[in-house]
C-alpha cells in the first residue's frame, strides 16, 4: 500500500474525529439522543442521505480545504478566546481610567522602535497633562520622555511645554556627506543624548498658533564596538567608512557636545479631519539657534519648514502634496556636528531610504500621496490604503547646489487606520534604489 | 502509434469519466413526476432543547466570510451543481413549490392578502409597556452606541428598551416596527415591537440591576448610570422620550439558531436550515428592506408548552438596522454592496487604485433624518451583500429567488402605507420610505420575474360548454410589471413525460383547453408552458404541470409543478 494513501486515510480518519468538514453535513442531525417520529425519519432516510459520488466529492474538497479550515479555525478560536476573555478590555481597564485622567497607548515607529506611552492627567482638567512615554526594543535603542504638556498660563492665553528626555541609540547609520554617499560604505555609530526644553505656545487665531521655546541638549556620538556590549551592529558590522575617515575625523564624531538653543516657530493646521483629512492644508515652520555650551566649536542655525495640502479628487480619494525643507548653516565660522545635519531617509523624508541615508547641511523633500478609502464608518473610524511617490535631495547649500539629477526618489504604497483623533497605525512598504523597507507607526506623534 | 493497451485504458478513462458524469447528472430526464413527500410535521413533543448563546461577531464573521466561504469553495458536488446549472433544491417543498406551514414560515400575505389593519396590527397582542405605569428597570447595557435596557411594566410584561441616534428620532424604532410588520406579514415568527413615549420619572431602578458597561464590565447599575444612559438619548419637546419596546418572545428563550445545519438537540429540527425554502428565500426578503444584519444572532428559538409537552419556534428579530437605519445612524454608503470584512471589494478597490469608483460610492440618499440611507433605485436584487455572508443566503437557487421576490411583491402599496404608518415617521420621511419600498419591491420583482416564469397560482377551470381549461396567473401582469393581454403563452401538452405530444397552443390569455386527449387514470399529463413577452425574441424557461385523474371520481387534478432553473 502506498504512503501517500496512507497518510489520506488516517487524515480522513482524524477529520472525521474531531468532526472537520469531511462529516457529511448532515449526519449531526442523525445523532439525536431522542427518537424522531418515524414520519421524520423516513423523511430523512430519503433526503437527506447522500450517494457515494456526492459524498466523495465533498470529501475531495475537504481534504483539499483540510489545511486552510485549520489555520481558519485556529485564527477564530484565538480571536473568539480574546473576545470571550474580553481580555483587551481588561488590560485597556486596568490601564486607562474612565475619567480620563490616565491612559496608555503603545507607540510604534522606526525611530523610536517599540513601547508605551502614559498620559496622566488632573480630573476635571481638559489641557494640562504628563506625558511618560518609553520605547526601545529595536537596534538596541532606549528612548525615554517625559513631558508636561498644555499647562494653561495667564488664563489660557499661553500654553506652556515642559519637555525632557534621555535617548541611547547605539546602532545609528551614517553613510557619509552629501548626494552621492553610497550605500556600500554603511557604517553604524552609537548616540548618546539627554535634554530638555521650555516651550510657550498661544494660538493668536483659529487654527494659527505661535511658539517659542528653548531647552539644552548633550549629545556624545561613539563607535559601538567601543562600549561593553560587543553588539557591532547588524546592518554593517563591517564599517568600512570609519577605516577610511574616523568617526573622530567628523565634527562631533566620539565626544560629548552640550548645546543650548532658542527658538520660535509657527503653524497653521486647516485640515477638515483630524484622522482622514480630504480638505485644507497644514503648515509649519520652525528655526532654532543651537550654540555650544562653554565652547565656541559648533553653532547653527536649524529652519524647518513643512507644507502638506490635501486636495479631495473624487468620491473621498484624496490627493496629499506636500514640499518641506531643513537647512542648516554654521554661523562664525562654527561647525554643525555631523548628527544635526539635515538628513533623508525614513518615514517623513524619502520612503524606501534606510534613516539618515543621505545627509548634508541642507535637504529638501516632497510627497506625493494618493489615498483611497476603504472603509469609512460615519466619519469616526476607517482604513485607508495609499500609493505614495517620494523624492528629495542633501545639499551643501541647497539654493546655490541644486540639481535633479542628484534627487532622490522612493515610492511604494500602504495601509493606515485612522479615528476621530489621529492616523492610528501606518504600515509602508517603500521601494528606492537600495531596496526595500516596510515601516510601521503606531501612535506616533 | 498508440497500442491497444493505451487505447483500452484511455476508454476505460472515457467511460468511467462518463459514467459519473451521467451519474452526477442523473439520467433520468423523462422520468414521470413524483410529487415530494408531505413534510413531516414539526410541532411534535419533544424535550427542551439546551440554551445556545450567539456566537460573538468577530467569531461570526470569520465563520462565516473565511471559513464558510472556503468550504463551499472546496464542496465540488456543491460546485459542479452549480456549473451545471443544477444547484441543489430547497428540501422542505410542496409538489407545487411552495413551503408549507410550519414552527419556522406561515403563509401569509402572498397566499391570502392581508388586510391593512391586519398588517398593521402584526404579531402584535398588546399595546406595548403602559406609560402610565412604573417601568422597572432588571437589567441594562450601556456599551455600544445606542444604549439600552431591560423593563418590567405596571402590568408585569416585560420588554427590551431601545434608543434612537440623537439627531435621527424615530430612525431605529421606526425600522424595527416597520421590519417587524413586513417579516410578520411575510410569513415569519417576529416579537412584538413596539414604539413608545414615555416620560423619564417612570423609571424605577429594580434590586440587584447588572450593567455592561463599555469596557464589558458587568456590576450592580447606579442611579448615575441611569442618567448617563438618558443623557444619550433625544428628548422630545415635552419631555418625553421616544423609544422601541421589544416585548420579551413568549417561552423558553434558546438563543438564536444557526443558517447553517440543524440544531441537534431538536428532533423537529430535520430539515438542514441552509436548505429550508424560507430561509433561502429570506434573502431576497431582506435585500427589499434592507435588512443587512441578518444574522444568527438576530435570531431566537424558543420553546413553547410545558416540559416534555412542547415544541421550539424560530423568531427572526432585530430588525433596527433595516430600511434606512444604520445603528448609529443613515446606513453608511458600502452597506449591501460590501460585507463588513469584504475581501473581494477591497482587493478589487486597490487592485484598480480607487479609480473603479462604484455607483455606490456616487450616491448619497439621505433624505430625511429619520428615513436614513435607504434608495429607491441602489438596489441589486441578486448581489446585495450583507453585513457577513449567510449560508442559507449563499444557497439561494433562481427558484428560492423567485419565491421570495412572490414574497415581495405580494405587498400592495397601501399594504406598504400601513406598514409605514406603523413607524410613526414625520409625514415627509414616511412617504419617502412608501415609494421606496414599493420602488425597490419593483426592481426585485421585474428581475426575479424575469429570470423565472411568473407563472403561477394554476387551477382548473370548466366553462359554460364544460371545456376544461388549466389556467394561471401570470403574476408579473398580476402585480403590474407587465401590461395585460401583451405576453404570448406557448402550451405543450403532453403525455409519457413529454413522449407524446397531443397539441400545442398559444394565446395570450394565461389559459389553455384541456380537450381531444385520450387521458386515461393513472396517465399523468404534462402541460409545459413558456411565456414570451412584447419586444423578447426568446421564450422564457419553462414550467411544467401535472395533471391526473384522480382514482376514485375520475376527475382531473393538479398534481404538481416543475420550474426550469
Amino acid at each position: 500500500m502506498r504512503p501517500g494513501f496512507i497518510v489520506v486515510v488516517l487524515l480522513l480518519f482524524f477529520m472525521i474525529l474531531i468532526g472537520a468538514p469531511v462529516t457529511p453535513a448532515f449526519a449531526d442531525s442523525d445523532n439525536n439522543d431522542s427518537a424522531p417520529s418515524d414520519s421524520i425519519k423516513q423523511w430523512k432516510d430519503k433526503n437527506l442521505k447522500k450517494s457515494a459520488l456526492a459524498w466523495t466529492g465533498s470529501a475531495i474538497g475537504d481534504v483539499i480545504y483540510f489545511p486552510f479550515w485549520l489555520t481558519f479555525s485556529i485564527l477564530k478560536e484565538g480571536v473568539t478566546i480574546v473576545e470571550k476573555t474580553k481580555i483587551v478590555e481588561k488590560i485597556d481597564d486596568l490601564l486607562t481610567k474612565d475619567d480620563g485622567t490616565r491612559k496608555l497607548e503603545p507607540i510604534i515607529s522606526p525611530s523610536r522602535g517599540i513601547g508605551g506611552r502614559l498620559i496622566l492627567k488632573r480630573h476635571g482638567d481638559d489641557l494640562a497633562r504628563l506625558n511618560l512615554a518609553a520605547s526601545g526594543l529595536h537596534e538596541g535603542r532606549s528612548l525615554e520622555e517625559l513631558e508636561l504638556a498644555d499647562v494653561p498660563l495667564a488664563g489660557r492665553a499661553l500654553m506652556m511645554n515642559l519637555y525632557g528626555f534621555y535617548a541611547r541609540m547605539p546602532e545609528e547609520p551614517f553613510f557619509g556627506y552629501g548626494p552621492h554617499s553610497s550605500y556600500e560604505m554603511g557604517s553604524e555609530f552609537g548616540i548618546e543624548r539627554f535634554g530638555g526644553e521650555l516651550g510657550l505656545a498661544s494660538e493668536v487665531l483659529q487654527h494659527v498658533e505661535l511658539e517659542g521655546f528653548g531647552g539644552y541638549q548633550s549629545t556624545r556620538s561613539f563607535r559601538e564596538e567601543e562600549e561593553d556590549d560587543g553588539n557591532t551592529g547588524d546592518d554593517f558590522p563591517d564599517n568600512p567608512l570609519w577605516s577610511i575617515t574616523p568617526l573622530n575625523t567628523y565634527p562631533g564624531g566620539d565626544e560629548r557636545v552640550e548645546l543650548m538653543f532658542v527658538g520660535a516657530g509657527f503653524s497653521i493646521d486647516k485640515r477638515n479631519h483630524l484622522g482622514i483629512p480630504t480638505k485644507g492644508y497644514q503648515f509649519t515652520l520652525t528655526s532654532s539657534l543651537f550654540t555650544e555650551v562653554e565652547e565656541e566649536n559648533f553653532g547653527f542655525l536649524k529652519t524647518y519648514v513643512d507644507f502638506r495640502k490635501y486636495i479631495h479628487l473624487f468620491y473621498g480619494r484624496t490627493l496629499i502634496v506636500r514640499m518641506a525643507g531643513e537647512f542648516t548653516d554654521p554661523f562664525d565660522d562654527r561647525m554643525i556636528p555631523f548628527y544635526n545635519l539635515s538628513e533623508i531617509g525614513e518615514t517623513n523624508t524619502v520612503r524606501g531610504f534606510k534613516r539618515g541615508r543621505f545627509r548634508d547641511n541642507d535637504a529638501v523633500y516632497g510627497t506625493l500621496e494618493y489615498r483611497v478609502p476603504i472603509r469609512d464608518v460615519w466619519q469616526e473610524s476607517g482604513y485607508d490604503f495609499h500609493v505614495f511617490a517620494d523624492g528629495g535631495q542633501v545639499a551643501s547649500d541647497i539654493f546655490q547646489d541644486f540639481t535633479w539629477k542628484n534627487s532622490q526618489a522612493g515610492f511604494g504604497f500602504g495601509v493606515r487606520t485612522w479615528n476621530l483623533e489621529k492616523e492610528a497605525l501606518r504600515v509602508d512598504f517603500g521601494f528606492c534604489r537600495d531596496g526595500f523597507r516596510i515601516y510601521l507607526v503606531l501612535n506616533a506623534i | 502509434m498508440l497500442t491497444i493497451k493505451q487505447l483500452s485504458k484511455h476508454f476505460a478513462g472515457v467511460v468511467l469519466i462518463g459514467t459519473v458524469v451521467a451519474v452526477f447528472s442523473g439520467c433520468a430526464a423523462h422520468e414521470k413526476f413524483i410529487p415530494p413527500d408531505p413534510l413531516p410535521s414539526d410541532n411534535n413533543s419533544v424535550p427542551t432543547p439546551e440554551y445556545r448563546g450567539a456566537p460573538l461577531d468577530f467569531e461570526d464573521a470569520l465563520d462565516k466570510q473565511l471559513i464558510l466561504q472556503g468550504d463551499q469553495l472546496c464542496d465540488f458536488t456543491r460546485a459542479y451543481g452549480n456549473v451545471t446549472d443544477r444547484p441543489k433544491q430547497a428540501l422542505n417543498l410542496t409538489a407545487f413549490d411552495e413551503v408549507p406551514n410550519s414552527t419556522w414560515f406561515t403563509n401569509r400575505n402572498a397566499t391570502k392578502p392581508m388586510s391593512l389593519e391586519e398588517i398593521r396590527i402584526g404579531p402584535d397582542k398588546g399595546n406595548g409597556p403602559d406609560p402610565n405605569t412604573t417601568w422597572i428597570i432588571k437589567r441594562a447595557k450601556a456599551e455600544g452606541v445606542t444604549p439600552g435596557f431591560h423593563i418590567k411594566d405596571g402590568h408585569g410584561d416585560r420588554y427590551v428598551i431601545k434608543f434612537d441616534p440623537i439627531g435621527f428620532s424615530g430612525l431605529n424604532s421606526g425600522a424595527e416596527v416597520v421590519g417587524t410588520k413586513l417579516f410578520y406579514a411575510a410569513g415569519y415568527n417576529t416579537p412584538e415591537n413596539y414604539i413608545v413615549y414615555f416620560n423619564p420619572d417612570i423609571l424605577e431602578m429594580g434590586d440587584g440591576v447588572k450593567i455592561v458597561d463599555e469596557k464589558g464590565r458587568k456590576r450592580l447599575m447606579t442611579e448615575e448610570d441611569l442618567e448617563a444612559i438618558l443623557a444619550r438619548v433625544e428628548y422630545r419637546e415635552d419631555g418625553t422620550i421616544r423609544a422601541l419596546a421589544s416585548k420579551y418572545i413568549p417561552g423558553n428563550l434558546l438563543g438564536p439558531f444557526d443558517f447553517e445545519g440543524v440544531r441537534k438537540d431538536d428532533p423537529n429540527d430535520f430539515v438542514p436550515h441552509e436548505h429550508r425554502r424560507e430561509l433561502r428565500g429570506q434573502r431576497i426578503f431582506a435585500t427589499w428592506i434592507n435588512h443587512i444584519d441578518a444574522k444568527q444572532a438576530n435570531s431566537m428559538d424558543t420553546y413553547i408548552g410545558e416540559e416534555g409537552e412542547g415544541h421550539v419556534i424560530h423568531y427572526m428579530m432585530d430588525f433596527g438596522t433595516t430600511l434606512g437605519s444604520g445603528g448609529r445612524g443613515p446606513h453608511p454608503k458600502y452597506r449591501g454592496h460590501q460585507n463588513e470584512l469584504d475581501p473581494h471589494g477591497v482587493l478589487f478597490k486597490i487592485l484598480t487604485l480607487g479609480f473603479w469608483v462604484e455607483d455606490w460610492e456616487k450616491t448619497d440618499t439621505v433624505a430625511y433624518p429619520s428615513a436614513g440611507r435607504f434608495s429607491p433605485t441602489d438596489v441589486d436584487p441578486d448581489g446585495f451583500k450583507f453585513i457577513f455572508p449567510n449560508p442559507a443566503y449563499d444557497n439561494c437557487t433562481d427558484l428560492d429567488g423567485y419565491w421570495g421576490a412572490k414574497l415581495v411583491m405580494s405587498f400592495r402599496d397601501d399594504q406598504l402605507a400601513a406598514a409605514v404608518s406603523t413607524g410613526q415617521y414625520p409625514y415627509d420621511a414616511a412617504e419617502y420610505l412608501t415609494k421606496t419600498l414599493i420602488s425597490r419591491r419593483d426592481i426585485i420583482g421585474r428581475f426575479w420575474f424575469d429570470r423565472v416564469a411568473p407563472l403561477d397560482w394554476f387551477k382548473l377551470e370548466k366553462d359554460q360548454e364544460n371545456n376544461l381549461s388549466l389556467v394561471w396567473t401570470d403574476l408579473a401582469v398580476e402585480y403590474n410589471l407587465e401590461d395585460d393581454g401583451k405576453t404570448l403563452y406557448t402550451c405543450e401538452l403532453s403525455m409519457d413525460a413529454g413522449k407524446t405530444v397531443f397539441y400545442s397552443a398559444e394565446s395570450t390569455s394565461g389559459q389553455v383547453l384541456l380537450q381531444n386527449i385520450p387521458w386515461d387514470s393513472g396517465d399523468q399529463l404534462m402541460v409545459t408552458i413558456r411565456l414570451q413577452r412584447p419586444g423578447e425574441k426568446e421564450q422564457s424557461r419553462w414550467t411544467k404541470v401535472y395533471l391526473e385523474r384522480d382514482p376514485e371520481t375520475g376527475a382531473p387534478c393538479l398534481v404538481g409543478l416543475q420550474r426550469e432553473e
